[in-house]
């Protein structure tokens, strides 16, 4: 190997070494993947507290029918949504719920199971072009030959906001 | 106190409290809020239609009265069932929409009748006194909170044990109730 060699070798491990810096660099997003039945969405993992199963849930009256009830968690009250009805209309039947962090916004879902926890690139994340009625999905991501969506939080917070307003 | 002064405070302080069950659960009543109670065979009120309203006659006067039975039945789908029942009299605020509300109510629903400045509720079930320490009252999370609490629902009482009982507020609950049958056309 002569010099011209040996320098070009060089540049070119230098670059590939560039590239997986950048790699290394890209944001990777931990998402809790769980099932609503057989159907796989995801959240932001930073944005859940805990899974608790078999929790008592209490009906509430004078509210859409997307919310399963309540919960007493720890002496705090959470109010329960039932995403399957919020998306098809039908009521989920399930013991697992996932209690949502937040120091104002007692909310958590009524899930079938936890799938894993993820790290997914945010390139392999698509974003979802919002429209002014319908902003439920952040985005979805291809995983394991399944397209499984993010569940815009705020936004169903948002919704049962609205809803309540004229009761 | 008032049931609407309620505060979810970690304070020593007790709320006197009633206690209404039957088969079907629990609620609370703010005992301030009540100015007497009288227990009825339940069989008494047979006669009473499927209707959410009534004028009861009682100590010569006519009384509105709101079946708690038929309003657990309407929101909670529940049917109470049992031998006794309570009703629960109190005084209606001056300042109050009730007041005008249950005037209209006499003259329509009401046949004509001058109603007297006492409501009743009546629930099936048992009622027992107890003396709640206030932190072991609840809101409801927002943004659930607000809307419950313009039904007459303010807050939960949770205490460790399992269950949660709902704390009513008897004038706002009525009044609610009258609002949404002058709205509906006297449809229940």
């Amino acid at each position: 190997m002569d010099n011209d060699e040996l320098i070009a070798k060089l540049e070119n491990s230098d670059r590939e070494d560039d590239t997986a810096l950048a790699a290394e660099d890209e944001v990777v997003h931990k998402l809790l993947i769980f099932q609503i039945d057989s159907i796989k969405y995801a959240v932001y993992a930073d944005l859940v507290r805990e899974i608790v199963i078999n929790h008592d849930l209490y009906y509430i009256p004078f509210v859409p029918p997307y919310i399963a009830g309540l919960i007493n968690r720890q002496g705090q009250p959470y109010t329960v949504f039932d995403l399957k009805m919020l998306f098809t209309n039908e009521r989920l039947r399930a013991s697992k719920v996932l209690i949502m962090k937040s120091e104002t916004d007692y909310i958590a879902f009524l899930i079938t199971d936890v799938a894993e926890i993820s790290g997914i690139p945010a390139s392999s994340i698509n974003l979802v072009v919002s429209s002014e009625t319908e902003n439920t999905f952040i985005g979805s991501f291809n995983h394991r030959g399944n397209e499984i969506f993010i569940i815009n939080v705020q936004e169903i917070y948002n919704r049962l906001a609205d809803d309540l307003q004229n009761i | 106190m008032t049931s609407r002064t309620f505060r979810t405070a970690s304070a020593s302080e007790n709320v006197e409290t009633v206690v209404v069950s039957g088969d079907w659960g629990g609620f609370l009543i703010n005992r301030s809020e009540i100015a007497s109670s009288i227990y009825y065979d339940a069989a008494d009120f047979s006669r009473f239609g499927n209707t959410l309203f009534h004028v009861f006659e009682h100590k010569n006067e006519n009384t509105l009265l709101l079946d708690f039975d038929h309003y657990l039945n309407k929101y909670f789908s529940i049917t109470p069932s049992g031998k006794s029942c309570i009703i629960f009299f109190f005084n209606i605020r001056p300042d109050s929409p009730l007041d005008k509300l249950k005037d209209a109510f006499g003259q329509t629903g009401g046949n004509g009748a001058m109603l007297s400045r006492t409501a009743a509720v009546k629930i099936t079930g048992t009622a027992a006194l107890h003396s709640v320490p206030l932190r072991e009252f609840r809101f409801f999370p927002e943004p659930v909170r607000a809307p419950l609490a313009r039904q007459g629902i303010l807050c939960l009482r949770i205490n460790g044990s399992p269950g949660a009982q709902y704390l009513i507020d008897l004038h706002t609950l009525m009044t609610k109730q009258l609002e949404r049958i002058s709205t509906e056309n006297g449809d229940e």
